[in-house]
């Protein structure tokens, strides 16, 4: 009955890419491809999970896309914090983020590049976009928490509990921890319907493929260091201080009015991390006059994995960001 | 099922993975189950196999905390427990008496393995002499276990004692979270009574999606009810407290042991900020740098 999951191979990333830079823990890795457009592209992923969700398998590859296009892509790794990163900040994050753009503005001879962050890298992405609008051409948003102010349970969690006591006792968040809170937030369709699904379709090859490159994925779940995990507990949940305008980063303020570039949000409908609230209120109080959003009714992941998604969504977003790479 | 297929499954998968496919093979049993009840007499009622499928589902959920909960032992491991303290009596008697029946045993091991008038191998020997060596420095360990609270760190004796006291509390709200998770798991059971009654379920598919649905809306409730949130607030406080005091006290106790070779977490966590605040100060020097260079440049094409 199981064998066939026996027979499962899954590896992480389908295309090529070299690692340009590491600085520790950090990493900015550059795809092959032919680039065919002037304007590179930046990916910008969360510190929560991997990056490779995005090219996870060829048939649903964000990245495979863009290249095919003729985009240049590069992409930050967070990598995986241990206990000597705990005393890591989100101004480190976004120092790197510079230190990125800096390195591909040199090497590709731009000066500004279109940054496609993922979930919290969104909000990365989105803070970088405000302290350094003159190097980001085009931002990307994708499922982007950027009003934390929401009702979804993550949010509601996330407001009832101290970051700091948490930190104070395991320094950092560990991705078990992770895993199991994410898990109880929806954990009737995530723990009996999904996997009394896969027992259903324990002798589809395919079905088992695509469920195991998912669930490989999930669980591969970087820790979060003590000092970012509560400066995007109490800054971003319980103060909300972006969309306040009250985040700084080195002294200075992250101005959501400086956001005047073209901005593309990507959400899904049936998202219960970042829901629709959590980007909407962001994208009608931002300055950009070319700005434009997109949904699909599909959830967090389900936006840059499903099929219906890569046959819709993403021909139209990619089209976007073409358009504006020259 | 093979038992190899699954011990290759569990060194293949993520390891949440793997535990979830095997807990949800066993609630589809149960479901199989209740399903044959249903259509045998046309009528559902609460089964054990249901208490079954509650325990598959969530044990994964309660686990963590349950590992926590063995802190206790681990705490009356390292403090010597009352019993010990005031019953001096009988710890000396019962001292006594292992110390000569281990002689006893040694003695009469000697006898059976080997002639007394052997020659001792050049290994038994050495082994013998060090024993010998080390019983010079033996002393009485049962003034200073009677002692102990007088011997703890200024600080750890406050950790200790608040390590004690979050542990309480974290496992009477463990225990009315638990309680909680468990009625609303029957309620979601009862509406799935309910509906047996009327309409039915028709199939086994049906009667799946169903007892989902009963489940999905009950549990979508809790975990965004004002009463939810509060338990789950003061359980984590309570667990991670707990957890802080318990390793402050251990910490505490290495550190004021000049003879201890072990730098504790918090120490070298000092050790970690210090260089990653130094890493940011080159980094920012040499940003400067960079900038002065340019500058310096620039003038001299100017000239």
């Amino acid at each position: 009955m199981l064998e066939k999951i026996r027979e499962v191979n899954v590896k992480p990333w389908t295309c090529d890419f070299e690692v340009v830079h590491e600085d520790w823990l950090f990493k900015l890795l550059h795809f092959k491809g032919e680039r065919k457009h002037r304007i590179p592209l930046l990916f910008v992923y969360a510190f929560i999970n991997r990056p490779y969700i995005l090219d996870l398998h060829e048939d649903v590859s964000v990245v495979r896309k863009l290249i095919k296009e003729g985009v240049d892509v590069w992409m930050v790794d967070w990598g995986y914090p241990k206990r000597a990163d705990r005393f890591l900040k989100i101004e480190d994050y976004i120092d790197y983020i510079d230190f990125c753009v800096e390195l591909i503005r040199k090497e590709c001879k731009v000066e500004s590049l279109t940054i496609h962050g993922y979930c919290l890298g969104s909000t990365l992405a989105t803070i970088y976009a405000a302290l350094h609008p003159e190097k980001v051409k085009n931002l990307v948003i994708q499922t982007p928490p950027l009003n934390f102010d929401t009702e979804n349970a993550l949010a509601l969690w996330a407001k009832h509990i101290d970051p700091q006591r948490i930190t104070r006792a395991v320094g950092n968040v560990s991705g078990e921890m992770l895993n199991i809170a994410f898990l109880l937030i929806d954990p009737i369709r995530l723990v009996l319907g999904k996997y009394q699904g896969l027992i259903d379709n324990l002798e589809d090859p395919r079905f088992l493929k695509e469920f195991y490159s998912m669930d490989f994925w999930i669980f591969d779940s970087p820790a979060v260091a003590g000092n970012v995990f509560e400066e995007y507990i109490d800054r971003w949940y319980h103060k909300n201080e972006i969309m306040n305008g009250k985040y700084t980063v080195g002294g200075k303020v992250v101005d959501l009015n400086r956001i005047t570039m073209p901005v593309l949000a990507l959400y899904a409908e049936k998202d219960h991390i970042t829901p629709p609230s959590a980007v909407l209120p962001f994208f009608e109080k931002i300055p950009s006059k070319d700005k434009k959003a997109m949904s699909v009714d599909k959830g967090h992941i389900g936006l840059t994995v499903s099929k219906s998604s890569h046959a819709k969504l993403w021909n139209e977003a990619i089209k976007w960001i073409v358009e504006r790479s020259d | 099922m093979s038992s190899s297929v699954i011990i290759d499954l569990y060194k293949k998968l993520p390891k949440e993975s793997f535990e979830l496919l095997i807990h949800n093979l066993s609630v589809r049993e149960y479901l199989k189950d209740i399903w044959r009840y249903y259509e045998l007499t046309g009528n559902l009622e609460y089964l054990k196999e249901f208490d079954g499928i509650f325990e598959e589902l969530f044990r994964f959920f309660f686990r963590p905390f349950e590992i926590v909960m063995f802190n206790e032992r681990v705490i009356r491991s390292i403090i010597p427990i009352q019993e010990i303290l005031f019953g001096r009596e009988i710890v000396d008697a019962y001292t006594d008496f292992l110390e000569s029946l281990i002689s006893h045993m040694r003695l009469t091991f000697q006898l059976f393995s080997e002639p007394i008038s052997s020659p001792k191998l050049p290994v038994d020997k050495f082994l013998d002499d060090w024993r010998d060596l080390l019983k010079k420095f033996e002393v009485g360990g049962g003034i200073l276990l009677r002692d102990y609270p007088f011997a703890l760190p200024e600080n750890a004796k406050s950790y200790l004692l608040d390590c004690f006291s979050y542990w309480k509390d974290f496992v009477e709200s463990y225990e009315s979270y638990k309680k909680l998770i468990r009625n609303t798991y029957n309620r979601a059971v009862e509406k799935l009574l309910e509906l047996s009654r009327s309409p039915g379920f028709g199939s086994f598919e049906k009667f799946m999606e169903s007892f989902q649905d009963a489940l999905s809306g009950e549990f979508d409730s809790l975990l965004r009810s004002e009463e939810y949130l509060e338990l789950q607030g003061k359980l984590m406080n309570t667990l991670f407290d707990h957890i802080y005091c318990l390793r402050r006290f251990l910490e505490l106790l290495i550190e004021n042991n000049p003879a201890s070779p072990f730098a504790t977490v918090s120490q070298i966590d000092e050790a970690y900020k210090r260089i990653l605040d130094l890493k940011r100060k080159v980094s920012e020097l040499e940003n400067r740098i960079e900038k002065l260079e340019v500058e310096i440049c620039s003038r001299k094409s100017e000239k």
